[in-house]
């Protein structure tokens, strides 16, 4: 059995050991990166909230795990710091999903998925397989030995990204 | 097609809410309440006491000090939050189980109306609703009636869903459609039999077409939002996710705008996550 490291929401982990697996429960509309580099089995996962941070007040901590434009360049650097290679990276994504799109209201996944796409558009990186949109909320299980991605949704059969 | 007499009957089977629930509900209100008046009341109840207790020293409320009875919990959290967690205590047992209808995990209904009461609090402040522990109780209790649609969900959940994202419609009007009649309505039916406030039972009912509740009451509103940031944000109660339609008019009946929710609702979804143990 493998040792499970659980993202929280808005959180993130780096992990080198092979008999982990990092997971993410129940993504709705935040999206979960996971980035492997298969040479040095190093794979990392980020569960995002919102695309852009922001403070509500002047002096306020904010989480950089709970937004992209904070959480993903510190998703390179602590994958980097491991020795993984920009180069080597393979990216999937999963998530983004919104309450029925019929009034174009409340589409914090459909903002999710434009951001990451274009952040990683802008440094060169494909994402090489993704989940992402629809309604249905899911679970993502990162395996650090084979950098394998299993995603979870109630009701349908899991599958690999 | 369900027969709805047998709904009835699943209704009338179901536990009485407890005489303190309801006790609760009625004092809370009234600004003459004492807090020792409201103890009394609760204490009758050693569930409820328990439940309590354990959630005052839960991660969720990080109190300095371990809380040994109601009124140690009273004086670090007053009267209205104590009220919060006589519901939130009860509403842990009602809803705690797993269910094979919505296919969620045991705990999973809970923590998805925990986390809508929550937000329902801070959005009916935030809207200047008069009534934060209505929104609050009508938050947590939302989706009650998922509990008695769940075994007359069983058969037909998987068609119900693969429908509703076939056809691009709502989870909800599949319901209506294949079953007879939707969770919110027997929501209502439940809590209706229980004596609750109207308004706590049209917010219930009216949860997923606030358009169509009766005028007056912003309630069911702000659970209609707050139920819907539960689900974006992590917080789904199953097989249906996030296939609702959301209310093109929520945001302006409330007067809060897209933004205001986004600053408030992340980081009160993260503290409701960090605490998942919180009856564990
Ligand atoms: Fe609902
Ligand atoms: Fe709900």
């Amino acid at each position: 059995m493998n040792k499970r490291i659980i993202v929280g929401i808005a959180d993130m982990s780096v992990s080198t050991s092979q008999d982990t697996e990092l997971v993410t429960y129940a993504l709705g509309s935040c999206i979960g990166i996971t980035v492997y580099d298969p040479l040095l089995r190093i794979g990392g996962l980020l569960h995002i909230m919102l695309p852009h941070s922001f403070k509500s007040k002047p002096d306020e901590e904010v989480n950089p795990y709970m937004f992209g434009d904070l959480g993903l360049p510190l998703l390179f650097d602590e994958m980097l710091k491991h020795g993984a290679m920009k180069v080597r990276l393979v990216v999937k994504i999963a998530g983004g999903a919104d309450r029925m799109q019929k009034k174009q209201v409340f589409n914090v996944g459909e903002r999710n998925i434009t951001f990451v796409k274009e952040f990683f558009h802008n440094c060169n990186l494909k994402i090489v397989s993704e989940a992402v949109g629809g309604t249905r909320s899911r679970t993502v299980i990162m395996d650090i030995n084979t950098g394998k991605v299993i995603i979870k949704s109630p009701g349908i059969r899991e599958l690999e990204l | 097609m369900k027969d709805i007499t047998e709904v009835v009957k699943s209704i009338k089977k179901l536990p009485p809410m407890p005489a303190v629930v309801n006790k609760i509900l009625r004092i809370a209100n009234d600004p003459s309440t004492s807090a020792k008046s409201m103890i009394k009341v609760i204490e009758l109840d050693q569930n409820i006491t328990a439940n309590v207790l354990k959630l005052c020293n839960s991660s969720y409320y990080a109190l300095p000090k371990k809380v040994a009875s109601l009124s140690d919990a009273v004086v670090y959290l007053g009267n209205q939050t104590l009220v919060d967690m006589v519901l939130a205590g009860f509403s842990a047992d009602m809803m705690g189980g797993e269910s094979n209808g919505y296919l969620m995990k045991s705990g999973q209904l809970w923590e998805h109306s925990v986390t809508c009461a929550t937000l329902a609090k801070e959005i009916a402040k935030a809207a200047n609703c008069s009534d934060a522990q209505i929104a609050y109780s009508s938050g947590l209790m939302h989706d009650i009636g998922k509990v008695i649609m769940d075994k007359f969900l069983a058969e037909e959940v998987e068609e119900i869903s693969k429908k509703a994202e076939k056809e691009d419609r709502a989870f909800d009007e599949i319901e209506k459609e294949v079953i007879g009649f939707t969770h919110a309505e027997i929501g209502a039916m439940l809590t209706r039999e229980w004596g609750l406030p109207e308004e706590i039972i049209n917010a219930i009912k009216y949860h997923h077409a606030p358009e169509e509740a009766p005028e007056g009451s912003k309630v069911v509103y702000v659970v209609h939002i707050a139920d819907a940031l539960s689900a974006m944000f992590g917080f789904s109660s199953g097989i249906d996710g996030l296939a609702y339609d959301f209310s093109a008019t929520a945001l302006d009946v409330l007067g809060i705008d897209e933004k205001q929710l986004y600053s408030m609702a992340p980081a009160l979804i993260e503290t409701v996550f960090n605490a998942t143990n919180m009856l564990g």
